[in-house]
């Protein structure tokens, strides 16, 4: 289906096209209807398989067909040495169909059934088979899954499939396929105990510079950028915690990335019941904060949470306020090496004034460099969680307001001119006093009263929205909430 | 130096979209008896028979297929085991099985087989490391974890397998790049990427992918010519149109592809004397990219006389609503 074009034919040819494909078919039939009666009879005989072999050279994409063959293995009681000889066969017939399709999956998984029932395969064959398709197409993924069945399979070591990939990107750099291969081998041979790269320190360095290479042969080709983002991008914390506040009266958690409820908080190794609520009302938060029913009395003592098998203590900030800060140490391996990489980028770039992903990878480096000490409101993670005053005005937050359930302390929002035209994805922040709308296109009266009675709001600013009622909407909230100043 | 980019180049002239024709297209390619095109295409009559009929739904034509003969095809199909085969002779597998409880969704007759085997058939097929097989052969492949996903949720027997084994599975496919593969460290794939996030939407665990970076990454499939294709270095393809754009809608990132470019590619793909649509302009169409040349219309939203497709079932939003079920989706961005 992939690929074929049209060919414009004259009437004649076509007649001759159509009487051919008759034949062909008919035959098919004929002979498909006999392979399925004599499986059904349990006569899985020579014939049999000779003509399924025939309709599989022909069209190999007919799974039935293929388990048809295995059933023959299974039900017939051939001697070892015959049994042998028709494995070797179905090598051979696997061979021949993927000449016809190499990206028939039913090939290729039939070989592997194969592989299976030999008692020594080839392995060396089975690589060279290997080698000699990913000569034909280099980005056969079913070839390379194969690669790896018998890689693994056989024992082979992955120093030496490492070097295969080397072999192959220095042939050619657009090889997403081997770049693909290599991120897996890498982190095999070469694990990282840190946090902050994917593979050891040393290596990353030396996969660096292949990079630059690749990069600097063909910067129009997405391959190696890709591979480049996930060697400088990789951040893998251990520590999911963030960081934790404890009041007298809650409890609020941050983590890394969203994660299940699954935490317990202890004073003095005693477990204090918690009623946990996610911040965004769902089963993953990266937010989870508790109320508690009665005031804690007894904040002198010691107090730490327990996440995922984890023990995370908490310090002391002042008399009624316990709190919990994560320290994770950005070490980058080898500042020098980084700033050779960006010089050279920033170069490529000037170079290359078009191509975007030069661009993109100098800032990349610069961010990294300045070890994120750039300014950036990163609503996906909870680092603002434990601000009190946060003024997001001036901004286009109108698609995100879900977004911002993670500002579970903030007392005081503003959200002026930041294109909001509804309120309804706006979340529930139990902390929040004062929140400024001014300079919005909120029109829905009933979303503006459900957002107050979500909270208890002190002071509820709708300057310049085109809201349709104000009375109407005075009327309402004097029934709800008696405190409320509105600022139209 | 630089190699030339993989892309197409597109026809002078663009045709409207001939929703008329590719209905008659699909019609006739449903009640043609070509012997050799039924011969070749046999083992997969099922899921062809899913493709025409989720696009005649979409173009609001369904009453031009044969319920009565397919309902009694699909019933013939199902075996001892309780799986369904692509046609009658051939072996159950997880993708006929799934394109079977698909068509009986969209006719509303999932009674016409028996349920309560064909669960049985998809549970069987879960290993320990909570993988699917494609059969009872072995395969093991992410797609038949979206089948089985897929199929007990249209049943409402999702509860019959170990979903947190299968999400772990889904989690081990995933790549340096943040795409999935087939299987454990296979290569990322635009069409493996919608059914692993597929599967993740429906089991409601969405979190567990980096939206960000995949979405970067599906949306550099948008080739000059607007097309879209599956890997990277890859010719654009209709079909990658679905599996893209499915996967950044499941992922709220919709908007990260210029629509209007990728309309020109689609509809540049039509064939305008048979009707119907092919894999790039100029070659031969077929029933597949039919499909999802008029899905991706669909939810590009640009016809409004298409009905609205679902992006993690792929079938029309009316026929999932009418079952109850709400995929997740994460928010747009
Ligand atoms: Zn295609």
């Amino acid at each position: 289906m992939h690929g074929r074009v049209k060919v414009r034919t004259t009437e004649q040819q076509e007649k001759i096209k159509q009487l051919e494909k008759q034949r062909i078919a008919f035959e098919f039939k004929k002979e498909i209807t006999l392979v399925f009666e004599k499986r059904k009879n349990h006569k899985w005989d020579n014939e049999l398989l000779i003509i399924t072999q025939k309709l599989l050279i022909k069209q190999p994409d007919i799974n039935t067909l293929w388990n048809i063959r295995r059933e023959a293995f299974l039900n017939n009681n051939w001697s070892s040495n015959e049994w042998k000889q028709k494995l070797e066969n179905e090598l051979f017939l696997t061979e021949i169909s993927l000449k016809e399709n190499p990206k028939s999956y039913c090939v290729w998984f039939h070989r592997t059934w194969v592989i299976h029932q030999l008692s020594d395969p080839d392995w060396k064959k089975e690589l060279k088979l290997c080698n000699k398709c990913l000569d034909v197409d280099e980005r056969n993924f079913h070839c390379w899954d194969y690669r790896q069945f018998i890689v693994k399979k056989s024992n082979l070591s992955n120093e030496e499939e490492l070097q295969f990939t080397t072999f192959k990107i220095l042939n050619n750099f657009s090889n997403y396929s081997s770049w693909h291969y290599r991120s897996k081998l890498l982190q095999k041979l070469y694990p990282n105990c840190g946090y902050n790269s994917p593979i050891s320190d040393n290596k990353l360095i030396e996969e660096l510079d292949l990079v630059m290479n690749a990069t600097f042969t063909d910067p129009d080709d997405s391959s190696s950028w890709f591979y480049q983002r996930w060697l400088l991008d990789y951040n893998k914390s251990s520590i999911k915690l963030w960081r934790a506040i404890l009041t007298q009266t809650t409890i609020t958690v941050a983590f890394h990335e969203e994660v299940l409820l699954n935490l317990e908080l202890f004073f003095n190794n005693k477990k204090i019941d918690c009623k946990w609520q996610s911040a965004n009302g769902k089963k993953f938060s990266a937010v989870w904060y508790a109320i508690f029913e009665k005031p804690l009395s007894t904040l002198h003592n010691k107090v730490c949470l327990k996440f995922e098998e984890n023990i995370y203590k908490f310090k002391q900030s002042n008399l009624f306020e316990w709190i919990y800060k994560c320290e994770i140490l950005n070490s980058n391996c080898n500042n020098r090496k980084l700033h050779d990489q960006i010089h050279n980028y920033l170069m490529l770039s000037k170079m290359e004034p078009s191509n975007k992903w030069a661009k993109l990878t100098s800032v990349y480096f610069l961010i990294i460099i300045s070890n994120m000490q750039l300014t950036t409101i990163y609503l996906q993670k909870p680092y603002l969680t434990f601000y009190n005053e946060i003024d997001f005005s001036n901004n286009s937050l109108g698609y995100q307001l879900y977004q911002l359930y993670i500002l579970q302390e903030c007392i005081k929002l503003d959200l002026s001119n930041n294109n909001i035209s509804s309120l309804k994805a706006f979340p529930t922040l139990h902390n929040l006093k004062i929140l400024l709308l001014s300079e919005n296109k909120i029109t829905n009266l009933e979303e503006v009263l459900d957002l107050i009675r979500r909270h208890s709001l002190k002071q509820l600013d709708l300057k310049a929205n085109p809201l349709l009622n104000f009375s109407l909407l005075t009327k309402e909230i004097k029934k709800s909430s008696l405190y409320l100043e509105i600022i139209f | 130096m630089a190699f030339p980019m993989k892309d197409v180049r597109l026809p002078e002239t663009i045709p409207d979209l001939l929703l008329q024709k590719h209905a008659d297209y699909l019609v006739s390619y449903e009640s043609n008896k070509d012997d050799y095109i039924n011969c070749m295409t046999e083992h997969l009559r099922m899921s062809g028979i899913y493709w025409g009929l989720t696009a005649l739904d979409l173009m609001g034509q369904l009453d031009r297929s044969n319920k009565e003969t397919i309902l009694d095809f699909v019933k013939k199909c199902q075996h001892d085991c309780g799986g369904i085969s692509p046609s009658i002779c051939h072996d159950p597998h997880m993708l006929s099985t799934l394109s079977a409880i698909q068509i009986l969704c969209i006719y509303d007759a999932i009674d016409v087989i028996d349920v309560e085997k064909v669960v049985i058939y998809i549970k069987e097929r879960q290993l320990p490391d909570g993988s699917f097989t494609g059969d009872i052969w072995g395969e093991v492949d992410a797609r038949f974890t979206f089948c089985a996903i897929a199929s007990l949720s249209l049943l409402s027997r999702l509860d019959e397998i170990n979903i947190d084994k299968a999400v772990e599975f889904i989690k081990s496919c995933m790549n340096f790049d943040g795409g999935f593969g087939s299987k454990p460290s296979s290569e990322s794939h635009a069409g493996l990427i919608y059914c692993c996030l597929g599967t993740l939407s429906i089991v409601g665990h969405l979190h567990l992918v980096d939206a960000d970076k995949l979405g970067w990454w599906l949306c550099e499939r948008q080739l000059p010519s607007g097309g879209l294709n599956g890997r990277p270095e890859k010719l654009p393809d209709v079909c990658y149109s679905w599996w893209v754009l499915s996967s950044l809608t499941i992922l709220g990132r919709f908007h990260w592809i210029d629509k209007n470019q990728l309309v020109t590619y689609i509809l540049a793909c039509q064939d305008t004397e048979t009707g119907g649509f092919s894999d790039r302009p100029g070659d031969m169409a077929d029933p597949f990219h039919t499909l999802f040349g008029l899905t991706a219309i669909s939810m590009l939203g640009c016809d409004k006389s298409l009905k609205e497709i679902n992006p993690t079932y792929c079938m029309p939003e009316y026929v999932i609503e009418r079952l109850g079920l709400k995929p997740d989706r994460l928010d747009r961005l």
